[in-house]
């Protein structure tokens, strides 16, 4: 059972994790600002829930599954301001995704953007954060024949996208 | 076996959660089926391109996370001292004892004292027997029959 009173575990976690939780969430955002807030918010939280984890395994499921509630916040905050936002705003936003997509990078930014969440979400605790099944189950609050029929349907969206922007090289 | 049945199978070979026993049947599809291939090959692009994305970790991010900064923010000092499970059993116990032993002894009090203002005025008397006799004490009455 953790105990992050004396800072010494809750740095060892930080240390742990720290790099995973800012990939899935750079990558789900698209946006490393936003993503940068949230892995601070995340073990902000983690630090204030201390002694409430039964073990390690349940630190990393709940780092996963708190980052990914609050992108899906930050998702739907964005999706309410593009809404009512001008037309203006969304030909920038647009514009930021499309320019330089040669390098892998952007190829993954563009690719991942134009997946539906929950398939991107799922992709990348699995592609991308090397999550097994079981544990992209607990972190996303479903169950593993769930998670093994939405990573076959993920996937086969990814690739079908992939064609569409890039062709079949 | 249909196209969608071998494509989830693969799926999951692919990330080490089907058993090779398991997949015998879907690999035996895929090599006669071009869309079964093309999806198999898709995925291992795609886990090729998750596998070169570096995504740096920005250094201002690990200053803002400083412990110190976390407990600051939290405004919380945290002392905790560890009381064994047993302990906080039994003081359960003793604290629910005793909040019974309260009662009893407020209510009897209670009681007694009420018992004491009603005695003051009732006429009768009790005797204490067993069980409890009130005596009452002989009223005189006029020719009316009216107490007096």
């Amino acid at each position: 059972m953790p105990d992050f009173g004396n800072g010494k575990e809750f740095t060892e976690f930080y240390n742990q994790y720290k790099a995973g939780v800012y990939r899935f969430c750079c990558r789900i955002l698209n946006r490393p600002e936003d993503a940068n807030d949230v892995v601070q918010d995340v073990f902000i939280k983690l630090y204030e829930q201390g002694v409430r984890f039964n073990g390690e395994s349940s630190v990393k499921v709940w780092l996963y599954k708190s980052a990914r509630n609050k992108c899906l916040n930050v998702i739907r905050d964005r999706s309410k301001l593009t809404n009512l936002g001008s037309d203006d705003d969304k030909t920038i936003a647009t514009d930021i995704v499309s320019s330089d997509y040669d390098d892998s990078a952007a190829m993954v930014t563009r690719l991942l953007d134009q997946l539906a969440v929950e398939y991107r979400e799922v992709l990348i605790l699995r592609e991308w954060n090397d999550l097994n099944y079981e544990e992209i189950a607990a972190a996303l609050e479903t169950t593993v024949p769930a998670v093994k029929s939405r990573l076959f349907k993920a996937r086969k969206k990814a690739g079908e996208i992939y064609r569409k922007l890039y062709g079949d090289e | 076996m249909k196209c969608d049945d071998v494509q989830e199978r693969l799926s999951a070979f692919l990330d080490n959660e089907e058993s090779t026993d398991e997949i015998e049947e879907a690999l035996g599809h895929l090599y006669g089926c071009s869309d079964c291939q093309s999806f198999f090959n898709d995925s291992i692009k795609l886990r090729s391109l998750a596998h070169k994305d570096q995504v740096d970790f920005p250094p201002g991010l690990d200053e803002a996370m400083n412990f110190r900064t976390i407990k600051a923010k939290c405004g919380i000092a945290r002392y905790r001292v560890k009381v064994p499970a047993y302990v906080l059993s039994i003081a359960a116990v003793v604290l629910i004892a005793l909040s019974f032993t309260f009662g009893f002894m407020v209510q009897g009090n209670v009681q007694r004292k009420e018992m004491s203002e009603l005695m003051k005025s009732f006429p009768g008397q009790v005797v204490y027997s067993m069980p409890p006799q009130v005596v009452y004490p002989v009223i005189d009455r006029g020719s009316k029959g009216e107490a007096r």
